[in-house]
This record gives C-alpha cells, structure tokens and sequence, in this order.
C-alpha cells in the first residue's frame, strides 16, 4: 500500500521539498559562489529543506554533472580545502524555467484555497 | 605508537558504512561523494575544534544515514537502460569495490532479464559449470523487492546468455543495444520451445546482507510476466553468508533464494 505518511510528515510535503530543492540550490547559487558546507547548513537551519545535509552532495553532484553548476577548488583559513559551486548559464535558464513555473503553480494553488476558504 | 581516539574511530566507521552504501555506484562518483562527505565532516570538525565523541554523534546525525544519502545519490534504485554497449565484468571482480562492469548491470535489468537468466542458469549448471560472485547488496535496514533483485543476480557466464535466447524464440523481450541479444544473435544457436512457467521453487536470487531481514510476505515474480507467469514465491528468511564461496552463492541462487 502506498504510504501517505513518512515518519511524521505527509508524503505529499517530502515530495513538494524533494521537487524543489535542487533550484533552491541554483536559487542560492545565483547571487554568489558557495561551498558544500555552507549550503548544506543554510538548507537545513534556515530553510529546512532538506532534513539529512549529507544528502545535498548527491544532489550537488548531479547537479554538476548535468551542467548546471560547476565547481572550482578553493584553500580555506579554516578546515580543508573547499570545493565552490558556482551557477552555469544552463542553471541560470533552468532557475528561470523553474521561477516561472513556479509562481503559475503557486498562483494556481491558492486560487483554489482561497476560493475553499470563501465557499 | 599513536592511538585513534573514539570520534576518529566514529567518523571513520560513517565513512565506511557510507562507502559500503554507494557501492552501486559507478566509482567516479562513489569516490565524489565520498569526498565531499568527509569534507563537511572536517570542515564541521574544524569549527568544533575538533569536538568529543558526543558532538560528533551530532555531527553525523545531522548528516544522515549512509543509506539515506546512498539512496538520494540513486545507488539503490534500479539504473535506466543504457543506450549502448556495455561492458560487463570481467574475471571475478562482482565480488569486489573495482567491479569494472557495475555499468554492464543495466544490461541485465532489461526487461527483467536478471530473472530469466537465472532459469536458464539453474537449468544450465549441472553441465555449464562455473560461477560468477554475486553483485554486493547494500546494507539496508529493509531492503526492497527491487533493490534485491538488482544487487544480487548472479551474473551468468556467455553460455547462460546464447540459452537465454534460444528461451524465447520469436519474442525478443529485450533492448536493441542489449549485449545479450546481440550475443545470442551472434551466436545463432537453435531454437527451443519457450518454458511456460519458471519450474517450482525458482524464485528471486536476491540477498541483503543483513540476516534476519526477510521480505515481508511473499515476493512476486515480476520479471516471469514476460512469460505469461506471475508466480509469488514465499519469501524465506536466510541464506548465503558474505563468505560463502561464488559456487555455493550460485547454486543458492538458482536454487532460488530470497535471502535476508
């Protein structure tokens, strides 16, 4: 049987972030190179999108692979060297694509809600 | 003589685990992953200078499961078809972590080949002879019909392939880049009369290498659609350990073994 219920959160909510995560990174990447680390904390204390950091580097991996983000090595004062993420042009259109979609899916769901709250 | 403190011991046992949970993935980007791990657990030790047993427990469960980040990096679902050749393995590298043919899997999974192929190889084995190890299975909690069936199929030798077609005359079930049909065909070998049913007893050769986990309830054959037969096999708790030797992993397997 299909579950409706991951641990405590609703299926629905882990696939909503899961679809949306990956041009939340283009999304952080687009004002300014960042490394591994630092979007993996900014990701999971601020926004709460993903709930293991361990797993954005799959995501940044694949990202990187499909060429919407590249990567250079950088020393750091503090730790080990860091491998910076930096947006591609192709991660540029994807990130507008994805905005764009975006704002028409969330236009179109609460039209629908508010239309509910007002019946 | 210099001693490795408890959270060095701790990091480098996540690192293991995770290693151990990538291992379905091509090495390239096992090893990516791998790096970038570790380098945020540096980086995250570094700003806790360092950090007692406790707070690198933190650490790592703030990072997540191995498997859980195994699973985000797609090492445990089944790969797409590749749209050419592949290679497979060659000598008896399955066993081991620089399996040359871990792309070579694609191929097997076509079409729910894996299964048939066990068929034919448990039919075969009596004259065929030889065994391939079997593919390592991820060390998950629980694993999935899916993931075992991928992780375990023992890989049957050239043999095993030209029968596989000789199986299914008229009815070319697989890719057109698959190696295997392109193998039969080069072998051009006579045809036989399609089995209408796997015989009794044949099931899934899949393990997860965790004992005691066994599938819950019975495991349906899905691969067999292709021959009209949906057969549900009870799912048996136990089987192979890591050290049973290839041969007797094969038999198990053609033997038919859900194992845990």
């Amino acid at each position: 049987m299909w579950r409706m219920v991951l641990g405590d959160e609703p299926v629905w909510l882990a696939q909503l972030r899961r679809g949306s995560v990956e041009h939340c990174v283009l999304a952080l990447l687009a004002k300014e190179e960042r490394y591994g680390f630092e979007l993996a904390r900014t990701l999971s204390e601020e926004s709460g999108l993903v709930a293991s950091e361990g797993t954005i580097y799959p995501l940044l991996a694949r990202l990187r692979r499909n060429g919407l983000v590249e990567t250079t090595w950088r020393e750091s004062v503090q730790g080990p060297p860091r491998r910076y993420y930096r947006l591609t042009e192709a991660g540029g259109v994807a990130l507008a694509a994805f905005v764009r979609h975006w704002r028409d899916f969330r236009d179109a769901v609460d039209r629908i809600l508010e239309e509910a709250q007002t019946a | 003589m210099k001693t490795r403190s408890d959270p060095d011991r701790i990091v480098e046992r996540y690192l293991a685990d995770l290693k151990q949970a990538l291992t379905g993935l091509p090495a390239s980007r096992r090893r990516e992953i791998q790096d970038d791990v570790s380098a945020h657990i540096d980086e995250a030790r570094a700003r806790l200078r360092g950090g007692d047993e406790a707070a690198v427990q933190v650490l790592l469960e703030r990072l997540g499961d191995p498997e859980e980040i195994a699973a985000e990096a797609g090492a445990r679902a089944m790969p797409a078809p590749r749209q050419g050749p592949t290679r497979g393995c060659r000598g008896s590298c399955c066993s081991g972590e620089s399996c040359s043919g871990s792309a070579g899997w694609s191929a097997w999974s076509c079409s729910g080949l894996g299964l048939r192929l066990l068929e034919v190889a448990r039919q075969a084995a009596g004259h065929l002879g030889g065994a391939r190890g079997p593919r390592p299975a991820p060390a998950a909690a629980q694993c999935s019909h899916r993931e075992r069936h991928m992780h375990q199929l023992v890989r049957p030798r050239v043999g095993h392939r030209h029968a596989l077609h000789h199986q299914r005359p008229g009815r070319p079930p697989l890719g057109r880049h698959c190696r295997v049909r392109r193998a039969a065909r080069r072998a051009g070998g006579r045809r036989r009369a399609p089995r209408a049913c796997p015989p009794a007893g044949l099931t899934l050769a899949v393990q997860c290498r965790r004992p005691g986990l066994a599938p819950p309830g019975n495991v349906r054959v899905a691969g067999w659609a292709g021959l009209r037969c949906r057969q549900a096999v009870p799912a048996k708790t136990k089987i192979g350990s890591r050290r049973a030797g290839p041969r007797q992993l094969e038999s198990r397997s053609t033997r038919l073994s859900v194992t845990a």
